[in-house]
């Protein structure tokens, strides 16, 4: 039994988790941190720290399938979602293979990580803010929902997660092309900057964009002109010399988060591994970000987690959280029940409780629903669990022609498409945004041990063999379609006593469709594709294959797969009144006043841009609103 | 059980036919044994025997030509039918650093042998997550496209 | 109380420099003596023939800063063997504490470039731009043939009897470790110099730190003629160097240790890059008055002699660990550090390109390694001649370079040695 008392208590150690943690701890709060990955993962010494990633990437190495999760471990008693689990679902027949259980039509497609640092362990680290649009869906285009508040009000907190990320960028590119094709002014402002450079687009972006850079495409009988952007990027760069915030911290004066500003001498300095300040200061080109970072040049949140006041900070692992208890009086939350295994294998566990003031779910949309649905929580408006979104991903591929464009270089992508990010066909069918992906024909063929299986089947060898493969590998490119998942209630997280897992907790049970929102935005991605490849001297080679694609769905005749993005967005959704949502504009859940949730469930909408960053920026909001609530 | 013509300087050789690696590149790999000892581990007796005596003949054959080699490597040891089908699964574990342990599955030697698979030379980039080229290589043509090419580096 | 033992612009980082005036009395004013006040150089009892005795004009100076580049250049290749021939897995803090020494040598290079840049007046450049082929310096020249004497007849002493210190191509070895050390030692401040011969460029240095203290020395004197007093809006004069400031190197595309890149502009910034090259270079030993100061510990970075140190003892320093007479003779106590000689390519020691005519597959790596060697020389060369911009193009040359060795070290000689091939570090043409 645990006695004492934490000022907050949070479940979760990502960014969410890390970012809450830090902010409190630093502002004197007591905070105790449940994780439910390994105790290993949680070291933040340079010692233990470089260990534990050695192995972490020993097992990247030797994994013959690299998945977003296969560097880590995947824990019997705290199981992790794995896209290899993923298979069709046979109408009627749930599938329960992995730890989601899968009740279709079609599976849901996307993972995350249960472990010390969470999903930024495998993150991309893309840092697009969303577009003023995003925030307005239902207003703009009668879709979806509008978020409490305007990008304006969150621009702050943006500027406070870009810091924390620490992102590279160049603010130049993205504001001419949302000034030209969106008329908004000051997106990022002129006063602002990003704490380091542009991480330099690629070869393959310079060849690509002199093909296609402001080339007509026709789509439902509207001319588009392709842009290019350079994508803003969590990843350690060149500093701007211009950048002059050195901090964020709690102002206990005004009540408000603040920036520490730089002592004129102090330049921005890349913030390094965990294990030392010197590894990982600039992006080596791994191309390896998904899955691992060897050298902790991306962010990942226990960079963040290791600057929290560690006085204030009580961090429990293999501390699996399964149930808040309510009062039910006050409907206040008194406790949260954990449950710490030992071995991770066996079942085996302690019950506790941890008790504190405030409580913060900070382990994944997934988990952040499932533990509610599990107490009984937050849940007056049935919100809980509903809306699942993610960018369902339309991937194309191709062969460039006229010239070789040397991929599997560098980060994963550097320049987007920015075109289908917002405009009038919202109201038809969902946006995407396209990233340049970098590393070829990975993802959808597994390249290059695909070629070379071909190759080889084919009878090639020697000199043949060799030259073939530099033709066809330095050739390759891969463009793809990241459509925004518009919010669908019949796309859910739930529980059934049915299913349970090693400790007793509810598996997630999920719901998940394609709506013809989605499905014109495929067939319209495919089309611009299609156009674009044909403008750029690009060869088609993309195949769907109905039998094996997990996400394979028809419209109008034609079939086109799917990927998730690892984007798990949306379960329990931020709103202005609560009967039609879950949590309030400061992510307290109307329900319980002790209660907030932070992390990707409270977004309303998803826009086209990659959550995290967003996510972040709204965490350091509930930060700002629980110390308000600690202080008053 | 000690094979004469199995030995590292033989299959050496004959990686080097089959992959389009000269024999320095190869050992340069530092993978030399490490895969020859997967391919006795893992191959019937028969086959690495049968394999490497063919291979022999081929690489000693009299009057050859680098055409006539090709030729007899093409019909003696491609095949999937010869050796069971040692040829193809020998050049997938120089490519990739995996054995081939039938159509649907393969194994990763070693970490080793992941960051040393020539298909990441052969398409002038490197395994993801080793041998990383450093910040802002990627904005730039690859080092073995620019040294070869000598145009384009007395350019400045 | 100030910390004179630590820099100024990063004070967790050890400076074993001290200030010129408090080694050997000597102020600005007498290190300047042919335009001091004769009465004031009579009343500083101090010997000038030390002064007198080095730099003799800015020519020596900028032939002096010349030297050093390729000083700098010299103990590159052999830290890049030791630390390549680590085999993956083993020595892992021996290969960290090495690697982070490497790259500071490299930023030493460029600070000596910013120096020489700052003192060269365009007629200087243009004076010599046919030698150097428009260049800083001469890539095919400023190449050593290993094993070779230290750039600028810096001998460290080696005891009795033993042949002068020439520095080897090894494969991480005890012998290596002991050249690294005696590389780095600092030798004693007030110990003097003896004049050059007639005979002699350079006058016998015993250590590095010995060599950047006559520079510092040139740099005192001449500075009337490699600066221009300007003033500043409050009237306070500063001296500005007569070099073109666009050739300056800035510290952005620099990173992977706590050293810093200066742009050398004003007389002050000589002084600053100097403080970074000798204090984490080797130092100039001198003597800890504060007795609660502590050299070692958690979160201090060392200069390089203590962190050849730590390999040499297969101990990291402890926070007690200063010796207050003679701090270079500090033992590290503190915990172990795993520390192998064996799992370690066995490389040929001073490997040359002539040693593999016999195979020409290896051969023509080496040359590969070669092209991509000088081509990354090119580059810096390119980098401190006026285009900055280019140093960050040599970073992919640098990490390919590793990459290159490390094929090479895989290769076996088969010459009955039992040794390996390793790189060259040879000029070829590109």
């Amino acid at each position: 039994m645990e006695i004492k008392n934490y000022d907050v208590v949070i479940i979760g150690s990502g960014i969410a988790g890390s970012i809450t943690a830090n902010i409190l701890t630093n502002a004197g709060k007591k905070v105790l941190l449940l994780e439910a990955g390994l105790n290993a993962g949680i070291a933040l010494d340079a010692e233990n720290a470089y260990k534990t990633y050695q192995g972490y990437l020993n097992t990247f190495y030797e994994n013959s399938i690299k998945v977003p999760n296969s560097p880590y471990p995947n824990i019997e008693d705290a199981p992790s979602i794995d896209v290899l689990d993923l298979k069709q679902i046979e109408p009627g027949k749930p599938d329960t293979k992995g730890y989601l259980v899968q009740m279709g039509p079609i599976p849901f497609a996307s993972d995350c990580l249960r472990g010390a640092g969470g999903t930024t362990l495998h993150w991309l680290g893309t840092t697009l803010r969303m577009l003023p649009n995003d925030f307005k869906m239902k207003k703009t285009y009668g879709i979806g929902v509008d978020w409490p508040f305007s990008y304006n009000d969150l621009k702050p907190y943006y500027e406070m997660a870009e810091h924390e990320i620490g992102v590279a960028g160049n603010k130049e590119s993205m504001e001419k092309w949302v000034k030209g094709q969106l008329k908004v002014d000051n997106y990022y402002g002129s006063k602002y900057q990003f704490p380091m450079e542009e991480i330099p687009p690629s070869y393959m972006d310079k060849v690509l964009i002199s093909e296609m850079e402001g080339k007509e495409i026709v789509l439902n009988g509207v001319s588009h002109k392709i842009e290019t952007v350079t994508t803003p990027q969590g990843r350690n760069s060149t500093p701007n010399s211009k950048y002059s915030k050195a901090g964020i911290r709690w102002n206990p004066g005004s009540k408000k988060l603040e920036f520490i500003d730089a002592d004129f001498r102090d330049k921005y300095e890349p913030v390094g591994s965990v294990w030392d300040p010197y590894s990982g200061q600039r992006c080596e080109g791994n191309a390896s970000c998904v899955p691992i970072c060897p050298v902790q040049a991306k962010y990942n949140a226990l960079k963040t987690l290791k600057k929290a006041d560690h006085g204030n900070l009580t961090i429990k692992t293999q501390a699996v959280a399964s149930k808040l208890i309510i009062n039910s009086i006050s409907n206040w939350i008194e406790g949260v029940e954990y449950k710490t295994y030992q071995e991770g294998h066996n079942g085996k566990y302690d019950l506790q409780t941890a008790k504190g003031t405030i409580y913060v779910l900070a382990a994944s949309a997934i988990e952040n629903a499932k533990i509610l649905l599990a107490s009984g929580a937050a849940n007056s408006s049935d919100q809980v669990g509903r809306n699942l979104m993610d960018h369902m991903t339309v991937l194309s591929w191709g062969l460039n022609k006229k010239e070789r464009v040397y991929p599997f270089r560098g980060p994963g992508s550097t320049t987007n498409i920015a075109t289908f990010r917002d405009g009038d066909f919202r109201k038809e069918h969902a946006a995407w945004i396209s990233p340049l992906d970098n590393w070829g024909w990975g993802w959808p063929a597994f390249s290059p041990g695909s070629d070379v299986n071909d190759a080889v089947t084919q009878g090639m060898f020697g000199k043949e063999l060799r030259s073939f493969l530099e033709d066809r590998i330095t050739r390759q490119v891969l463009v793809h379609a990241e459509c925004e998942q518009a919010p669908d209630p019949e796309c859910r997280v739930t529980i059934d006593p049915a299913y349970l897992d090693q400790l007793g907790n509810y598996r997630p049970v999920i719901h998940y469709r394609a709506t013809e929102y989605m499905l014109k935005a495929f067939e319209a991605g495919r089309e611009f594709v299609t156009q674009l490849f044909d403008k750029a001297g690009i060869e088609d080679y993309t195949v769907y294959n109905p039998e094996k694609d997990a996400d394979y769905v028809t419209y109008k005749g034609k079939g086109y797969s799917f990927e998730g993005a690892g984007h798990i967005v949306g379960t329990h959704r931020m709103g202005k009144t609560k009967e039609d949502s879950v949590v309030n504009e400061n992510m307290r859940t109307w329900d319980h006043d002790n209660l907030f949730l932070v992390g990707c469930g409270n977004m309303p909408t998803l826009g086209t841009s990659n959550p995290t960053l967003t996510m972040a920026a709204l965490t350091f909001k509930a930060a700002e609103a629980i110390l308000n609530q600690l202080e008053n | 059980m000690s094979n004469p013509d199995a030995s590292p300087p033989q299959f050496l050789k004959i990686s080097s036919l089959l992959t389009g690696f000269t024999e320095t590149e190869l050992i340069g790999t530092g993978m030399l044994d490490s895969y020859l000892n997967t391919i006795l581990k893992n191959s019937a007796k028969e086959d690495v025997k049968y394999f490497f005596e063919n291979a022999k003949e081929i690489l000693d054959e009299p009057n050859q030509t680098e055409e006539s080699i090709a030729i007899s490597t093409r019909k003696q040891l491609m095949p999937d039918s010869s050796y069971g089908g040692l040829a193809k699964k020998i050049i997938i574990l120089w490519y990739t650093g995996s054995w081939k342990v039938n159509e649907n599955s393969s194994k990763i030697i070693s970490p080793a042998s992941y960051k040393q698979g020539l298909m990441w030379d052969a398409g002038h980039t490197h395994p993801p997550g080793a041998k990383q080229p450093g910040f802002g290589s990627w904005a730039k043509l690859p080092i073995s496209v620019m040294i070869n090419d000598k145009s384009k580096t007395n350019g400045n | 109380m100030e910390n004179k033992f630590f820099q100024d612009n990063n004070p967790k980082r050890q400076k074993l420099i001290k200030p010129l005036s408090e080694v050997n009395n000597l102020t600005e004013e007498l290190i300047d003596f042919e335009n001091s006040s004769a009465k004031k150089l009579k009343a500083s009892k101090v010997d000038l023939t030390l002064i007198k005795n080095q730099i003799q004009s800015v020519d020596e100076l900028r032939f002096y800063l010349r030297t050093a580049l390729q000083l700098e250049l010299s103990t590159i290749p052999p830290y890049l063997c030791g630390l390549y021939s680590i085999k993956e897995g083993g020595n892992q803090q021996a290969a960290g504490l090495i690697r982070s020494v490497v790259v500071e040598e490299m930023l030493h290079m460029i600070l000596v470039a910013n120096i020489l840049n700052a003192i060269s007046s365009p007629a200087d450049l243009k004076k010599e731009s046919k030698e150097f082929s428009g260049k800083l310096f001469d890539v095919e020249k400023i190449i050593p043939d290993y094993p070779t004497k230290l750039p600028g007849n810096i001998y460290p002493p080696v005891g009795k009897g033993k042949t002068p210190f020439k520095v080897s191509l090894l494969k991480f070895s005890q012998e290596a470790i002991d050249e690294f050390c005696t590389i780095e030692r600092p030798s004693n401040p007030t110990k003097e110099v003896k004049p050059k011969t007639s005979r002699q460029v350079f006058p016998k240095y015993e250590s590095i730190g010995q060599f950047y203290e006559a520079i510092r020395y040139g740099l005192y004197r001449f500075k009337n003629q490699i600066t221009k007093p300007e003033k500043n809006k409050n009237g306070k004069t500063y001296y500005k160097f007569i070099g073109d400031e666009s050739r300056q190197v800035g510290p952005e595309h620099y990173y992977g240790s706590g050293g810093k890149i200066l742009k050398v502009i004003y007389f002050g910034g000589a002084l600053e890059a100097i403080e970074e090259i000798v204090g984490q270079g080797e130092g100039v030993d001198g003597t800890i008055q504060d007795p609660d100061f502590e050299m070692f510990g958690e979160g201090i970075e060392y200069a390089h002699y203590f962190k050849f140190q730590e390999i040499n003892y297969g101990r990291l320093y402890h926070s007690n660990d200063t010796n207050y007479d003679k701090p270079t003779n500090s033992i590290p106590s503190g915990p172990s550090i795993n520390r192998s000689w064996s799992s370690v390519y066995n490389m040929k020691p001073n490997p040359k390109m002539a040693d593999y005519k016999d195979n020409p597959q290896l051969l023509d790596l080496a040359k590969n390694f070669n092209e991509t060697y000088v081509t990354l020389l090119n580059n810096i060369n390119d980098a401190v001649s006026g285009d900055p911009d280019k140093l960050v193009q040599g970073i992919a040359l640098m990490y390919d370079l590793k990459y290159k060795a490390l094929e090479l070290l895989k290769i076996p000689l088969n010459d009955g040695t039992g040794e390996c091939a390793g790189p060259t570090f040879e000029y070829v043409k590109v």
